[in-house]
């Protein structure tokens, strides 16, 4: 599997995620559930870093992690974030936070506008990174 | 106690959400599992033995990722998680670091020169500082190099290298327009640095009279922030892409074949490179170098200012750009499409595995198969003055001509039959094995694949190359002119 395949609604909600935040990084989590690991549903999370930093910066409370997975039935199957007037690319930073198997999702808004989508995920053995079809 | 592991993490640990502990400190806890699940001590732990940024350690609803915490007692009731840090953020905006604008400034003559970029509110005084700021090389004075190296030097750019070997000639003038007459038989870096001065004398303009070539492309390109990719050929363009990969120069790639050009921007902060997508160069001669293809003049300079443009952006550290991107216009019927580059797991270059130290000293010409002496079996060959020998006599032999439409159009070959490459395998039949049969091209390489590709396909009659190709021949002169032209 090297593809993440996104519907047409999901896409649609990441991407007023991302205008809703602009021109802060928004963020949420991508979930599946037990019968079918892929995204089914998106929820947004709230980017905690200190609002000097968010422009460029997203941090996640991890007991709000913690709260989705203890009560949603549900498969957590990726992060999804923004880079506001920056390329859809991973920066040194998101590289360090991301974890092996899991899809990381990064939408690139510029003036407040959709402009790129790609999905990046690390090896397991915490090696390189993979870029994957959308 | 119970230690929860988050959904995220579960792979590592055999997908338990809760593993039972007795130790009652992190560290003793976290020693625990590795030993337990060796495999996820790779995933805990870097190879300095640090915390992974991506977990956090929390006893009930306190964070106790640091490792001062990781000897304080546990109650034997509160639960231990291990949670994802889940953060991240944004790529550097701009190549040239806040350091270096900073270090920047500009007089009365350069406020006024450059006043309707500072009008403009995504350039700005930031924005063209960092120009200023900026040491760009440009592979190439040619044709792509023409309006690249005149827009770079408008706009400002610092400092800027040209790096070509190469001299001015007459042909050079259709699509070459930093060039003139005056400037023919001159190195083309030193008719550069003339255009420059005079654009712009306060920029630092550095000229390269060299051929690059494996042992000096790193030491050429080495500490500019930004390598142009103006070249004309498969070699050099590979060459140019391993040493980016090498010193970490982002890559502005650009190229032109008779009517269509490419731009794509390569390397950025790690990003995919020319070779992700395509590995290794063409099958010789399938694809002629724009020096035997030739392009409409005007193509060039729309391509070129293209790549100037990305290198701006790329420097200011605005827009959207082509990075990771490759687009190709069609200048004929204007249409363009942008394929996106993913980077390729299994790069021979720029893959986490492929671990290259130095720009690899292999022939390039020799991987393109362009060294007519060392192919597998020794092809045969004709001079100009044999072959014109031979049709002077009467003798008969079969002339295949194996160019494009357009360049036959311009020297047409008497008495030759023509089949591109692509079709010799299946219409070998037409061939008599009884009789020598001569392959032409414009320089007397594509031809050398045409045998090579008949070989292949089983063909066993004598078959023979013209040197030189029909270049070569042009200089040939007839008893008789209805023999030849
Ligand atoms: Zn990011
Ligand atoms: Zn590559």
């Amino acid at each position: 599997m090297s593809e993440v395949i996104l519907s047409r609604e999901i896409l649609r909600e990441l991407e007023e995620i991302g205008k809703r935040a602009y021109p802060d990084e928004g963020c949420a989590i991508l979930l599946g559930d037990t019968q079918n690991p892929g995204i089914k549903q998106v929820k947004e999370l709230k980017n905690t870093a200190d609002k000097e930093l968010s422009k460029s910066f997203f941090q996640v409370n991890p007991i709000e992690i913690l709260d989705i997975e203890k009560e949603k039935n549900a498969i957590i199957t990726g992060f999804f974030h923004t880079h506001p007037d920056q390329r859809a690319v991973l920066s040194k930073e998101d590289e360090d936070y991301m974890i092996p198997g899991i899809i990381y999702v990064v939408m690139s808004i510029v003036k407040g506008s959709f402009a790129d989508i790609r999905a990046y995920v690390k090896e397991p053995d915490c090696g390189g990174i993979r870029e994957f079809d959308i | 106690m119970k230690v929860y592991i988050s959904a995220t993490l579960r792979n590592f640990f055999g997908r338990n959400p809760v593993i039972e502990i007795s130790e009652n400190n992190i560290k003793e806890i976290l020693d625990k599992l590795t030993d337990e699940y060796p495999e996820a001590e790779k995933i805990l732990f870097d190879e300095e033995g640090n915390l992974r940024k991506f977990v956090q350690i929390y006893v009930g609803d306190e964070n106790k990722t640091q490792k001062e915490f990781w000897s304080d007692e546990i109650k034997d009731n509160s639960e231990v998680l291990l949670l994802p840090a889940v953060a991240g953020g944004a790529p550097r905006e701009s190549i040239i670091s806040d350091d270096r604008r900073k270090a920047v400034f500009f007089d009365d003559s350069e406020v006024e020169r450059f006043g309707r970029h500072l009008l403009l509110k995504d350039i700005g005084v930031k924005g063209q500082k960092r120009i200023k700021a900026a040491r760009v090389a440009v592979i190439g004075a040619g044709a792509l190099g023409s309006p690249v190296i005149q827009y770079l030097a408008a706009a400002g750019v610092g400092t800027i290298k040209v790096i070509d070997f190469d001299e001015v000639k007459l042909e050079n003038l259709q699509s070459q327009v930093i060039h003139t007459s005056r400037d023919l038989n001159r190195p083309k870096v030193a008719t550069a640095k003339d255009k420059v001065r005079n654009i712009n004398r306060n920029i630092d303009f550095e000229a390269a009279n060299v051929k690059l070539e494996a042992d000096n492309i790193v030491s050429e390109i080495d500490g500019y922030d930004l390598v142009i990719d103006c070249s004309d050929n498969f070699k050099a363009r590979y060459l140019i892409n391993d040493a980016c990969v090498l010193c970490k120069i982002p890559l502005v790639f650009g190229a032109i074949y008779q009517f269509e050009g490419q731009v794509g921007i390569f390397n950025l902060d790690g990003g995919p490179c020319y070779r992700c997508q395509f590995p290794a160069p063409p099958e010789p001669g399938l694809v002629p170098t724009c020096a035997e293809g030739g392009a409409i003049s005007p193509l060039p300079g729309i391509i070129g200012s293209i790549q100037a443009n990305e290198a701006l952006k790329l420097i200011i550290g605005i827009g959207e750009h082509l990075d990771g991107k490759l687009l190709t216009i069609d200048s004929l019927y204007l249409t363009s499409k942008i394929l996106k580059i993913k980077k390729n797991h299994s790069c021979p270059i720029c893959s986490a595995g492929a671990g290259i130290t130095g720009v690899e000293d292999f022939d390039y010409e020799e991987f393109c198969g362009l060294k007519e002496e060392e192919q597998e079996i020794p092809i045969e060959g004709y001079t100009p003055e044999e072959l014109a020998a031979k049709i002077e006599s009467g003798e008969p032999i079969t002339i295949v001509d194996v160019r494009e439409p357009h360049e036959r159009a311009i020297l047409r070959f008497p008495n030759a039959i023509v089949i591109p490459i692509g079709q010799l395998a299946r219409r070998k039949n037409e061939l008599n094995p009884e009789q020598d049969t001569v392959f032409i091209c414009k320089e007397g390489k594509r031809s050398i694949l045409a045998i090579n590709t008949l070989r292949e396909a089983g063909y066993a009659g004598p078959l023979y190359n013209l040197k030189g190709g029909v270049d070569a021949m042009k200089d040939i002169v007839f008893s008789h002119e209805g023999a030849w032209l």
